[in-house]
């Protein structure tokens, strides 16, 4: 077990250096960031003053010894946009994130259990072939248009809800609604081929043949064996939700990292978009390996093989 | 073998009534829920009694609220309702008019400005402001960590030394002499000495002190920032009716319009000009106004290319209707330029010019003289999410230029890449699209510094172009130095280094009961006169 673990942690690791790597050479490769913040009537002097000022006029392999030792003490540098650590901004938004993510698992989870339990049952029928549409189109739908859809309906014409914001409980309802839409069809999907897995299996009939009542069998038995592949991807999918807000909160103006990172791209912040890149891409890591630590617990099959 | 018996069974279970809602609705349920959350609703703007508020919608709400050292337009309002500066532009007349600095003479040696400053000037936090607010802001923009106030540093690069001479004296001495001097004095916010000196520029950017008419009240970074009125305004200029002032951030310009029509803004600014319709019908007022950015398509005479004939230019010219543009993309929103690359509202424009005429036959013929007459292909960049329908602007241009026989290789870019190819490597694109700023110093030399020769745009403009232009800087005479601009603007409609466009245009949608409200062309909002029903 032990051996396993630390397998999946150094994989962890190689993993978040060479996103690390990738991120800060695509950066460097795709333009100046000093000349895009001085702005345009900025003279040469000038450019070449900050950038020397910040280290950018050196080689590339030194900027990034430098950066990985510096990251490695918790300093992801200076906002050149906001002159402030680009660590502590990333702090101030990164709980805002974890709970639109936290909202959005929720409101997937629910309702795609409720229709995964229904799809299974009913298999064939024009009930499975509704939910079944209704999970392909949830994961169809891009989310930016479902977001402004929501708006209207819920903010313009019911005034229900708000716009935008975060503002009170019921600022989250519509960005988790949003963001978990293409997890609803996911995890219906998967949770209604799970269990129609499962309730073929033999020991189903056996348990109905040992006189259990249905409801027993349905929720003691086969729901709970459905449920470790679920459970699973759901692990999974938090990681993505995490890094994967990006367009929400910007419909949203949800103040969380994801927003945060699309600002830091349009005003060419190297350290924001460092900062903010390898931290998301380190949860979505962490969150999968959380996972992966997990299945030898929950199926103790997958250490021994 | 599928156990279907057991399938109908558990699905009868499942699917009764009760299990249906149970189950299945939860989910939907739990949302819903949300919203029966007391106080759930949003609160609809107006219609309250208490403190009158105003929410205002811009791009985004910052996080950070350091106005000498963020160049973030969405800021601009924040920092107009919370900060002065020791001089303003009259954004009506385009004079440079005194605020915090009472009066300014420069010395015969064209380098030393004395300035005299207002007394009984309060900050917000109760500090006094005087001769050493002056020194400590500029001191900080000009020593301080320099690599962290890009922005003002730029503005205030011709800047030496501050001397402080008494109390309400200050001298400010450049490094050459600069005839728009007090104009960039607009740029420069004013920090208390005493706080700044205790708390540091990063202190300072999370507590924000000014002398203006509005103060923080409260911040939610990245959402909402609030003022209100400070009562102790030293009184300069309107009337600061309003108690309180909320900025709300909506980054997505749908979500904007969305939250004018919910009533949860009163004014939002951006308004996408496809929109105006919708929120019109919406019961909503529009207002707009030519922002002081020159919307300009940069022929470049790049070596090699046909933009190096000066026919070829101002075929180009010709051949682009901007009438039709102005009418069709941009709706009406938008003020043609006339025929020079200075907006009225800028000091140095020349009333003389006309725009050249939408003229395809003269075109064509200019190219034929060049050598062109079966046309050419050129290369053309645009940058995106950066200017007022840009795409549509210059797929309309593309359209025009093809009309008379030049094919474009249209590429759209990042604005970091744009930037980047245009300003930094100059990698030699011919045609560009560009807004050139002019806010808030309305002045020509922001922007027409950027035709010299020494440029690397434009090499082979003209000596007397430049000549003029060195004159016209060293020129404290403003009427001399009117008329020597006039030259160059004259001299720029021939040589037609770029087509010059419109005036691209600032669109807001308002609630109908903020009342007063005046659009201005420096890209913000001002707060004086303004109500709310």
């Amino acid at each position: 077990m032990a051996a396993y673990w630390l397998g999946r942690l150094a994989r962890t690791l190689l993993v978040v250096l060479f996103i690390t790597a990738v991120v800060f050479i695509l950066l460097r490769l795709s333009g100046d960031p000093v000349a895009l913040l001085l702005g345009q009537d900025a003279t040469p002097e000038r450019i070449a003053e900050v950038r020397a000022r910040l280290g950018l006029d050196q080689p590339l392999s030194i900027q990034f010894g430098r950066y990985l030792l510096d990251i490695s003490h918790g300093d992801f540098g200076t906002s050149l946009a906001y002159g402030s650590p680009a660590i502590g901004l990333l702090a101030d938004r990164f709980p805002n994130t974890v709970v639109l993510s936290v909202a959005g698992l929720f409101v997937a989870i629910v309702p795609a259990i409720g229709l995964g339990l229904l799809g299974a049952v009913r298999r064939g029928t024009k009930l499975d072939s509704l939910i079944l549409g209704f999970s392909t189109l949830g994961q169809a739908l891009p989310s930016f248009w479902l977001g402004i859809m929501l708006v209207l309906l819920f903010s313009v014409e019911l005034h229900l809800l708000p716009t935008s914001g975060r503002e009170g409980p019921e600022s989250i309802v519509l960005p988790a609604l949003t963001l978990s839409s293409i997890f609803v069809g996911r995890f219906t999907l998967m949770l209604r081929a799970s269990l129609i897995e499962v309730l073929q299996q033999d020991y189903v009939r056996t348990a109905r043949s040992k006189g259990l009542g249905q409801r027993v069998i349905l929720y003691r038995h086969a729901l709970r064996n459905a449920l470790l592949p679920f459970v699973t991807i759901v692990g999974l999918s938090f990681g993505q939700l995490l890094g994967g807000a990006v367009i929400t909160e910007t419909v949203f103006a949800w103040p969380g990292v994801g927003f945060l990172a699309v600002q830091a791209v349009n005003n060419r912040d190297f350290a924001l978009v460092q900062a903010s890149v390898v931290v998301l891409a380190f949860c979505v890591v962490a969150c999968n390996l959380v996972v992966d630590l997990l299945y030898p617990i929950l199926d103790p099959r997958i250490a021994s093989s | 073998m599928p156990d279907d018996r057991t399938v109908e069974r558990l699905g009868s279970l499942a699917l009764s009534r009760r299990n249906l809602i149970k189950y299945g609705l939860a989910a939907g349920g739990a949302a819903a829920l949300a919203a029966c959350v007391p106080g759930a609703s949003p609160t609809p703007s107006g219609g309250s009694k208490g403190p009158s508020v105003l929410k205002v919608g811009i791009g985004e709400s910052a996080d950070w609220l350091s106005p000498n050292m963020i160049n973030r337009s969405p800021s601009f309002s924040v920092y107009y309702a919370m900060f002065e500066t020791l001089a303003w532009n009259d954004r009506t007349t385009g004079e440079v008019k005194p605020m915090l600095a009472k009066s300014w003479k420069v010395q015969n040696d064209k380098l030393t400005w004395d300035l005299e400053l207002q007394d009984g000037v309060k900050f917000h936090n109760g500090e006094d402001f005087d001769a050493e607010s002056v020194k400590t802001t500029f001191d900080y923009l000009l020593n301080d960590k320099p690599d962290d106030t890009p922005y003002a540093r730029v503005k205030t690069a011709t800047l030496d030394r501050v001397e402080i001479v008494d109390r309400y004296h200050v001298r400010l001495i450049t490094q050459k002499p600069y005839v728009i001097f007090p104009r960039i004095l607009n740029e420069v916010y004013l920090y208390p000495a005493k706080h700044f000196k205790a708390v540091g520029p990063e202190g300072f950017a999370k507590n924000p002190v000014g002398t203006g008419k509005y103060r923080l009240k409260a911040w939610d970074k990245g959402v909402k920032t609030t003022l209100e009125r400070f009562d102790g305004h030293w009184g300069w200029g309107g009337k600061a009716n309003i108690d309180q002032i909320e900025f709300r951030g909506y980054p997505e310009d749908a979500t904007r319009v969305a939250a004018l029509k919910a009533r949860e803004a009163d004014i939002v600014q951006g308004l996408p000009p496809d929109d105006a319709d919708g929120v019109k019908a919406a019961g909503m007022n529009v207002q707009w106004t030519p922002l002081a950015q020159a919307m300009v398509l940069l022929l470049l005479p790049v070596k090699g290319s046909p933009l190096e004939d000066k026919r070829v230019r101002q075929a180009i010219s010709y051949g682009i209707n901007v009438d039709s543009i102005l009418k069709n993309v941009m709706l009406g929103y938008g003020d043609k330029l006339n025929g020079q690359v200075l907006p009225k509202s800028v000091f140095g424009y020349n009333p003389g010019l006309q725009p050249y005429p939408y003229d395809v036959a003269k075109a064509k013929d200019l190219l034929k003289q060049a050598g062109f007459a079966d046309g050419f292909t050129i290369d053309f960049d645009i940058s995106q999410g950066r200017y007022t329908k840009q795409k549509e602007v210059n797929e309309a241009i593309a359209g025009q230029l093809a009309n008379i026989g030049i094919k474009t290789n249209l590429k759209l870019l990042e604005w970091g890449a744009f930037v980047d190819k245009l300003f930094v490597k100059h990698a030699n694109t011919p045609l560009n699209y560009i807004g050139w700023n002019y806010f808030s110093a309305f002045d020509a030399d922001f922007v027409l510094p950027q035709y010299k020769s020494t440029n690397p745009f434009f090499p082979n403009t003209p000596k007397t172009f430049d000549d003029l232009l060195a004159k016209s800087e060293a020129e404290f005479d403003s009427k001399t130095r009117q008329g020597l601009l006039q030259q160059i603007t004259t001299l720029m409609k021939d040589e037609a280094p770029s087509v010059y466009l419109f005036e691209a245009p600032d669109v807001f949608g308002v609630n109908p009961r903020v009342k007063n409200f005046k659009p201005t062309p420096d890209n913000g909002i001002h707060f004086e006169d303004v109500s709310v029903g």
